[in-house]
């Protein structure tokens, strides 16, 4: 898992077409949107950093979102993710059960999902 | 091959403005990163992006509409959108929020299992199984030496459950990984076991200490005698000294249980109660007479009870 510098960070999404200045991902970090590895006086992003500051970029540029409520979309995005992984794992749970119970519990969800 | 004005869903004179404000509206509607788990909008996303890309600019959008470039044009590199790295596990460190909300709808099922992960410290892909209860009655002699149980388990299967020398009552023992399976491949949970001890017939027992109420004959008592006494482990021999009385105490040091703590024996402690023969006979009954005219006493007057 490759990790970026500051400056890495900013070339490899400008390479992918995105306009972003370094000061401006220093500030995504400053107010917390953005939480690279901090080291010896650095920062250090790992991919998934990097498509978040893509995102941010995009929310901002692309669909003029302003500064006050990016970090509204990004908590409930946060929450999305979150929920998403807790559904994931939910999934894993119910496929270990024994297949009478899994049928159960199909049903169920089937009654109150209505598909 | 698409008409790049379709794909922004704008008509062929629209304005750079209504451009604009067409391709924000799709991109709100269409970011990928918005719409975890739907596979179409990525596609769809990349369309109005090179669309876009081509007609903001006054020039291409020109030579686009005289025919001189198609809408092939050039395309942005693939990139990997944040999405694909949340859902495969990455940037777990943002989603400290479900923690708190999965709490509230789960904190009855699976003893709460929300509770132990915080918020903005990441979380466990991977949940331990759910503990387990159990309580199993021993014999006293079992949980002072130490025995071998076999008990069975909620789901039918049968453990052997080590009850070590020295067991206290209501103890609680810990079978590790015998608890529920866990999810998602992690470790199953724990069994606990709680110890009871029956009571035993003669012996009983405070910490590592036995205690046990001995009777012996007037002439053992009066004699001295060596006698044998139980013991956990079995009969030991044991001095009575001459003039023993009922409620005297003698202590078998380190013949009692283990002390789990220290790991040495507690001792025994024998109470002495003087026993009468069933029926006095005619003998003693004369002896006690001439006795009592030179030795009377008074253990009711010493004791201070008149």
């Amino acid at each position: 898992m490759p990790l970026f510098s500051l400056v890495e960070v900013v070339a490899a999404i400008r390479e992918e077409g995105l306009q972003v200045q370094q000061v401006e991902v220093e500030s995504f970090v400053q107010q917390s949107w953005v939480i690279p590895l901090r080291e010896e006086g650095g920062y250090f992003f790992d991919e998934a950093d990097k498509a978040r500051i893509e995102l941010i970029v995009e929310l901002r540029c692309d669909m003029a979102v302003n500064d006050e409520a990016v970090p509204v979309i990004l908590n409930l995005l946060d929450q999305l993710y979150g929920l998403r992984r807790t559904l994931g794992e939910i999934r894993e749970a119910v496929r270990e059960l024994p297949p009478d119970w899994r049928d159960a519990f199909e049903k169920r969800l089937v009654g109150s999902l209505g598909e | 091959m698409s008409d790049l004005y379709s794909t922004l869903e704008v008509s062929r004179d629209a304005s750079a403005e209504d451009i604009k404000r067409a391709y924000r509206k799709l991109a709100k509607k269409l970011h990928p990163d918005l719409n975890p788990g739907d596979k179409t909008v990525e596609q769809r996303f990349k369309e109005i992006n090179h669309a876009y890309a081509l007609l903001s600019d006054p020039e291409k959008r020109k030579r686009y509409d005289a025919g001189e470039i198609d809408d092939s044009g050039q395309e942005r590199p693939s990139r990997g959108f944040y999405r694909s790295y949340a859902d495969a596990g990455m940037g777990a460190k943002y989603h400290g929020f479900d923690a708190e909300a999965a709490e509230d709808i789960f904190s009855d099922l699976f003893g709460g299992f929300g509770r132990s992960r915080r918020a903005g410290g990441g979380r466990t892909p991977h949940q331990r199984g759910a503990d387990v209860s159990y309580s199993v009655h021993i014999d006293f002699l079992e949980a002072a030496k130490g025995a071998r149980k076999r008990i069975q388990l909620a789901d039918g299967k049968t453990v052997d459950v080590t009850v070590p020398p020295g067991t206290r009552d209501r103890q609680t023992l810990r079978l590790k990984g015998q608890g529920l399976p866990g999810l998602g491949g992690a470790g199953a949970g724990d069994a606990y076991v709680e110890v009871h001890i029956e009571p035993h017939r003669f012996f009983t027992r405070k910490d590592s200490d036995i205690h046990l109420e001995l009777p012996v004959a007037l002439n053992e008592a009066v004699l001295g005698a060596t006698i044998s006494v139980p013991t956990i482990e079995g009969p030991v021999s044991m001095k009575v000294p001459s003039g023993a009385n009922s409620g005297t105490t003698l202590r078998l040091k380190g013949r009692g249980a283990l002390d789990q703590k220290s790991g040495e024996r507690g001792d025994q402690y024998v109470k002495l109660k003087v026993v009468l023969p069933d029926q006095p006979d005619a003998e003693l009954q004369r002896f006690m007479e001439s006795w009592a005219k030179e030795h009377a006493y008074d253990p009711r007057k010493k004791a201070g009870l008149v």
